[in-house]
């Protein structure tokens, strides 16, 4: 109590109300705005205004008085506004939303107990004041709602507003809560909402399940608006978005989690100016490729196949196009990514080392609009289509490259008949029933095809669709049914002069049912919890004559069928102010059916060919297998200043499906496996630690974070064992342990001319195979360091924005050059020289670092032009370092020769042009 | 990724095309460089079903950046089967078997080494089923976009047992100079004298052994023989079809463990894309020390059935034979030229150069030695087994 009294004297001088004789005046102004309204009145008489110019929108006013009083031609002005005027002597003080009492409230200086009576009654008109202190305790921005009045005795106000996106889209189906009133309310398909707020601090948050969430302190006065944009506009970088992840950084409970605001990265310059999500994510610490054509992701040291990637709820088993040069995600339909490495909400579940959610935008459902990409490589469209006005909308992005047409007109013998293409496609399809139904539907297909040499033709396709009903039942809870079917194959057809022509694929199949709901208990308390169930069918592999003259046998290998269900419930608890405590438990559930042929092996002896003793045979349906084990999700987030935090992770995963590659880096031709009785599902346990802090009201960011993983049943190969179109893949596999542990320091500068980030990461990872016999083990079974263990890991992206239209962007890279197992001799075997490897991932090939400059132009800003454009004009690999992607060793015409591939070895100028209308 | 090594497998150069091409990917070769270095046994033997002394070659892993082979020398070698065999070392590192010998089927046979002290041995082998090569033919045909002559075999119905071959080529062709000239000129007294040919420089032969793994099996194929196997492929530019070519192609039939160990060794040394690397290792074969089994030992002890066939083929066979045959050396580089008596002698000296012609004036005119001397390329013998 003396704390407010003492803040109620801070604003009370002795004050009296309109003391002094109000002068007349007269004025007339047109279209002008309020401080230089002012400042005209201040020139006509011997008033003096007070007040922050910040407070005051663009509004222009326009008005003519003469003889009249002062104080009447401000009532008139500040009507519209939640501005408060105050005359003092000659000083006109101008207040946002509270007014200057100069009395004291009723029962102001009554004792707490009653002052609490009161406050239920809710019949006076009591002053809001807001504690100074309190605030500080949670850096949110204050927002203040309405212009008080004292003659306002209501107890509930309303607060209605509108949420739009960068483009000026309407935001539907955004949760908004209120937490101190356990209340909520959703956006209807317009982004508009109301709902209904007791006087005083009530904290204001949004949410969307994949939308970040934004928090504010209202304070509320009368009625009032609150809109919000969400996301990046042209105009200005969407501060709003930015600041909320800026804060979540330090108060969610979850350790690891990157996010990705897709808009932004437009700026960062990239190979031949694709914009590419996945590769920006990779600049972020803990996440890597294992080297520049890679395909796949290796997240704190773990396997590219531990990653679920999440294309609006479905998997997309292999994002990229060409090897891993380009990632085969849209940037221009892409809303929003976020990365969890560390803590995995219990939601997910079925990879070890991370989630990488992905959501598409939804469609404007006001007026068309569309994008293009002029790129080098691809060209890009995506459009946003309404269909029923206000309910209904479809966004369709699309990609395609122009090479087939450019090797067409490259006249070179060899080259005919070569293919080389890749598109990809993406539809969302949201349809708003009321304010409480919302329908989504998303599809997505990508294509790759191309010669690896001139007879022979590789093509891979992904396939997803997903269907999401969101049911919105009360403020409390809320829940979502989703189907989806993500489909993976690959072909490849070779033509050969000699009757050995084949067509050979591999196709891989989920469809999975999950229903998530949400349950807002109170406060303290938010629930999450759900069910979820996914059947796998693989078809492993199979081969056929590609001719009527050839030869080549038919094979198929037994599709594998296996069912993988799951049951979470996850407490998001506020302990108090300070501790929060996310605690989840997913419990998992693995089946195998058949119908199989799986061979019985000798016990005790390694397993191969000559140790198969027999075959069991299992029916359709039957069950061959089942695993299953509670996994434990538990963070927690501890304040030790208010913008200093602490978080702790625990979590352990299961992982049933496994790809199997013996190559050293992933590649699109590597299949995915089903656990069954020999090959046991991989598991990790991963704990983390990290230390969160934001400075100068969150324009800095500062994050440092360390884990400790260990995994077991990771998969491995016998040296060039043969996967693919093998029925025995249990001869060829070893499981064994690994072990991986970094620390990640991340600064982020998030506003001002100069912004980017700096991420450095040091850690390690290493895997053991040990097996019973000789030939299961690699190294003498200790642990050596993985194929992708890159100890030192640097990175910085930067933005230097000249002027609002004008921009510099600088990546630069430097990472330890990944392991390789290098020759260590040669001999002499059948007149050939052969070389004898060390053992595995002895040595490292040179470091790489690489430089990235872009020069960003963006249209001018006027609303009536027909389109925005925008251009970068950028250079990779400016330093033309030639950084090594591989080293291999072949025997050619019977002497060894080394070999250094290296995918962008030389300064690469690119110019994409980009205009939205 | 068996399937595209497989189609990797013939090419000469292969290219990822495409986007990779327009996008400046590239592979270099690098000088070899060694990284420390690690000592080890190479055992090469191979016992087949021919009456015969066989051979088996021991050597050691030399340093990669050095050339060898390193010979092992003063090894005990024997193989037991349904008797003992003694081998005795013939020259360095090779050791031959006192007595001729042939597998006989049904027979367990296991190599034993004691050298440096250690104690070799393999698992016991079988002589796997016979199968004899059928036809072996030649044709003119376009392969992975060149023009030239393919070599491919197909065998006869095998038995059950025969599944999995290994081949093995030597190719002797006959070749001519660019050039037939009748006369040489030699130094005497340190003057250029013009005097007739003294020995053949025209017509040679030239021998080669394979060097590549070639393999084969019939697990895949919808019938159990082999058809159509490519061999050898020589490009329409070749010297080496210039003339007379024959090649003579040794069919093994091998065990399953003994054509996985070729198998991974070719594709271990094979080409790569440049995007993606199998993962080099150690590549263990079925020889083990007995003491240490955690020793690297290098090499197959495999029995196999052998059987051999032998092709020859003409120049015209395939092409005009007016047409302008391919020569080791090009035509461009051979032409004649008028030298100064100091500048001839030089050249006599170095035995860079031969008669041409004489000027009607007395002057010689020269031709480069290459393009004159076949026995630069191989040898004026004509081989024992050499048909015409």
């Amino acid at each position: 109590m003396r704390k407010y009294l003492l803040l109620f004297l801070l604003l009370c001088f002795p004050f009296t109300y309109a003391q002094t004789a109000d002068p007349e005046i007269s004025i007339s102004f047109e279209n002008k705005e309020l401080p230089d309204i002012f400042a005209e009145i201040e020139a006509k008489t011997d008033y003096q205004f007070f007040f922050d110019e910040d407070w005051f929108g663009l509004t222009k006013f326009s008005g003519e008085y003469s003889q009249t009083k002062v104080t009447e031609v401000l009532e008139d002005l500040l009507e519209e506004t939640n501005i408060n005027y105050f005359v003092k002597g000659q000083r006109i003080i101008l207040t946002r939303g509270s007014i200057i009492y100069d009395r004291l409230p009723e029962g102001f200086l009554e004792t707490r107990e009653e002052t609490a009576v009161a406050e239920e009654e809710n019949q006076s008109a009591d002053p809001v004041f807001y504690n100074d202190n309190e605030e500080q305790a949670e850096i949110v921005e204050t927002v203040l709602i309405g212009k008080e009045n004292i003659q306002s005795s209501r107890s509930t106000y309303k607060l209605s507003g509108r949420v739009i996106s960068e483009k000026g889209e309407p935001i539907s189906g955004l949760n908004i809560l209120i937490p101190n009133q356990n209340k909520g309310t959703v956006t209807d398909i317009n982004g508009n909402y109301e709902i209904r707020l007791p006087k005083g601090i009530n904290i204001f948050e949004t949410q969307a399940l994949g939308i970040d969430k934004v928090k504010k302190r209202l304070v509320v006065y009368n009625d009032g608006v609150l809109n919000l944009q969400l996301k990046e506009s042209f105009e200005e970088l969407g501060e709003v978005l930015v600041e909320a992840n800026a804060r979540d950084n330090v108060r969610n409970a979850l350790t690891g989690v990157e996010r990705i605001d897709v808009a932004e990265i437009k700026n960062i310059p990239l190979v031949l100016g694709e914009r590419d999500i996945l590769k920006v994510a990779t600049t972020l610490p803990g996440i890597s490729t294992a080297g520049e054509g890679a395909s796949g992701y290796n997240v704190r040291g773990g396997k590219t196949d531990q990653n679920l990637i999440l294309l609006d709820e479905g998997v997309i088993y292999n994002p990229a196009h060409f090897f891993g040069i380009f990632s085969g995600l849209n940037p221009f339909t892409t809303g929003d990514i976020s990365i969890y490495k560390g803590s995995i909400p219990a939601e997910y579940g079925g990879r070890l080392s991370s989630v990488f959610d992905l959501n598409t935008k939804t469609g404007n459902k006001e007026e068309f609009t569309g994008e293009v990409s002029i790129g080098p490589v691809t060209g890009n469209l995506s459009l946003e289509i309404p269909i029923v006005e206000d309910k209904s909308s479809l966004i369709v992005g699309g990609r395609g490259t122009y090479s087939d047409w450019i090797l067409n007109l490259l006249e070179d013998e060899s080259l005919e008949g070569s293919q080389a293409s890749f598109y990809d496609v993406v539809a969302k399809y949201n349809h708003k029933f009321d304010n409480s139904d919302e329908l989504n539907v998303s599809g997505y297909y990508s294509s790759d095809v191309f010669s690896i040499t001139s007879d022979s033709l590789f093509s891979y396709t992904n396939r997803m669709f997903s269907l999401s009903y969101n049911k919105y039942f009360n403020e409390k809870h809320q829940g979502e049914l989703v189907l989806t079917n993500s489909n993976y194959d690959f072909n490849l057809d070779y033509a050969s002069d000699f009757n050995n022509d084949f067509e050979s694929g591999y196709t891989i199949n989920e469809s999975e049912v999950k229903l998530k709901m949400k349950y807002f208990h109170n406060k303290a308390h938010t629930f999450n919890y759900g069910i979820s169930g996914k059947y796998y069918m693989v078809s492993p592999g199979e081969i056929n004559p590609g001719s009527p003259e050839s030869l080549i046998e038919q094979v198929s290998i037994p599709e594998e069928r296996a069912l993988e269900t799951a049951i979470y419930f996850e407490d998001n608890f506020e302990v108090t102010e300070k501790l929060l405590i996310n605690a989840g438990l997913r419990y998992s559930f693995y089946t195998a059916f058949g119908s199989a042929q799986l061979n019985t092996y000798e016990e005790g002896l390694p397993r191969n060919d000559n140790t198969a003793t027999g075959i069991e045979n299992y029916d359709s349906g039957e069950v061959i297998e089942t695993y299953g084990g509670p996994e434990v999700r538990v963070s927690g987030r501890y304040f030790i200043t208010p913008t200093f935090s602490t978080k702790v992770s625990y979590n352990n995963t299961y992982q049933y499906i496994h790809t199997l590659s013996n190559n050293t880096t992933a590649a699109p031709t590597d299949t995915y496996k089903l656990s069954d009785s020999f090959i046991k599902p991989q598991r990790a346990n991963q704990f983390g630690l990290g230390f969160f802090k934001n400075f100068d009201e969150n324009i800095y960011e500062l994050s440092l974070e360390g884990y400790y993983k260990t995994s077991d049943n990771l998969l491995d190969y016998k040296i060039g064992a043969d996967l693919f179109l093998n029925e025995n893949i249990e001869t060829e596999v070893l499981q064994g342990e690994g072990e991986a542990y970094g620390v990640e320091f991340l600064v982020r500068k998030n506003k001002g001319r100069l912004n980017g980030y700096l991420g450095y990461t040091y850690s390690r990872s290493f895997i053991k195979l040990a097996g019973d016999f000789q030939e299961e083990t690699v190294n003498n079974g200790e642990f050596f360091p993985t194929n992708f263990d890159k100890p030192h890991d640097f990175s910085a992206v930067l933005n230097y924005k000249l002027t609002q239209r004008f921009s510099f962007s600088a990546n630069f890279v430097y990472q330890t050059g990944r392991p390789v197992t290098y020759p260590i001799g040669k001999y002499n075997f059948n007149n050939s020289e052969y070389v004898l490897y060390s053992d595995r991932n002895q040595f490292r090939i040179p470091d790489y670092y690489r430089l990235d400059l872009s020069f960003n132009v963006e249209g001018n800003h006027k609303i009536e032009k027909f389109a925005h454009s925008f251009w970068n004009i950028s250079v990779y690999n400016v330093l033309g370092r030639n950084n090594p992607y591989s080293v291999f060793f072949v025997t050619d015409s019977g002497e060894v020769k080394a070999y250094q591939s290296s995918i962008f070895s030389i300064p690469i100028p690119t110019i994409t042009y980009n205009f939205r209308f | 990724m068996k399937l595209i090594k497989f189609i990797l497998k013939y090419k000469k150069t292969f290219f990822l095309l495409t986007i990779a091409m327009l996008i400046v990917s590239c592979v270099e070769e690098i000088p070899l460089e060694s990284e420390g270095f690690e000592e080890a046994i190479v055992i090469e033997g191979s016992i087949t079903n021919e009456l015969k002394q066989h051979e088996i070659k021991l050597s050691r892993v030399y340093a990669i950046d050095s050339i060898g082979p390193s010979a092992l020398s003063g090894a005990d070698i024997r193989v037991i089967g349904n008797s003992e065999f003694i081998f005795q070392e013939s020259e360095p590192g090779v050791y031959v078997s006192r007595d001729s010998f042939a597998a006989q089927p049904g027979v367990n046979y296991q190599l034993q080494i004691s050298a440096n002290g250690e104690e070799y041995e393999s698992t016991p082998m079988q002589l796997p089923g016979s199968s004899s090569i059928g036809v072996l033919q030649a044709n003119r045909i376009d392969y992975g976009g060149e023009n030239g002559v393919a070599i491919t075999l197909n065998n006869q119905s095998t038995n059950e047992s025969a599944n999995y071959y290994r081949y093995e080529y030597v190719e002797t062709f006959k070749f001519n100079s660019n050039y037939f000239k009748v006369n040489d000129l030699i130094l005497v007294d340190g003057e250029p004298v013009e005097v007739p040919k003294q020995k053949e420089e025209y017509t040679c032969y030239q021998t080669n052994k394979s060097q590549e793994i070639i393999l084969s099996n019939t697990n895949s194929l919808s019938e159990d023989s082999v058809n159509d196997l490519l061999i050898k492929f020589i490009p329409s530019d070749s010297p080496s079809l210039s003339n007379r070519y024959s090649l003579l192609v040794k069919q093994y039939v091998i065990s399953r463990e003994a054509y996985t160990y070729y198998e991974i060794l070719e594709e271990l040394s094979g080409l790569d894309n440049v995007f993606t690397q199998s993962q080099p290792g150690f590549l263990a074969g079925n020889i083990l020390n007995i003491s240490n089994p955690e020793e690297k030992v290098i090499g197959y002890f495999d029995i196999s059935s052998v059987s051999t066939k032998r092709i020859y083929f003409d120049y015209e066979d395939f092409y005009d034979p007016e047409s302008i045959r391919p020569r080791f050396v090009p035509y461009a580089s051979c032409e004649a030229s008028l030298p100064s008596t100091a500048t001839l002698i030089a050249q006599l000296e170095q035995d860079i150069v031969r008669w041409s012609t004489t000027t009607p004036s007395g002057a010689f005119m020269v031709v480069p030695t290459r393009c004159v001397d076949c026995t630069r390329f191989g040898s004026n013998v004509k081989p024992e087994f050499w048909e015409d």
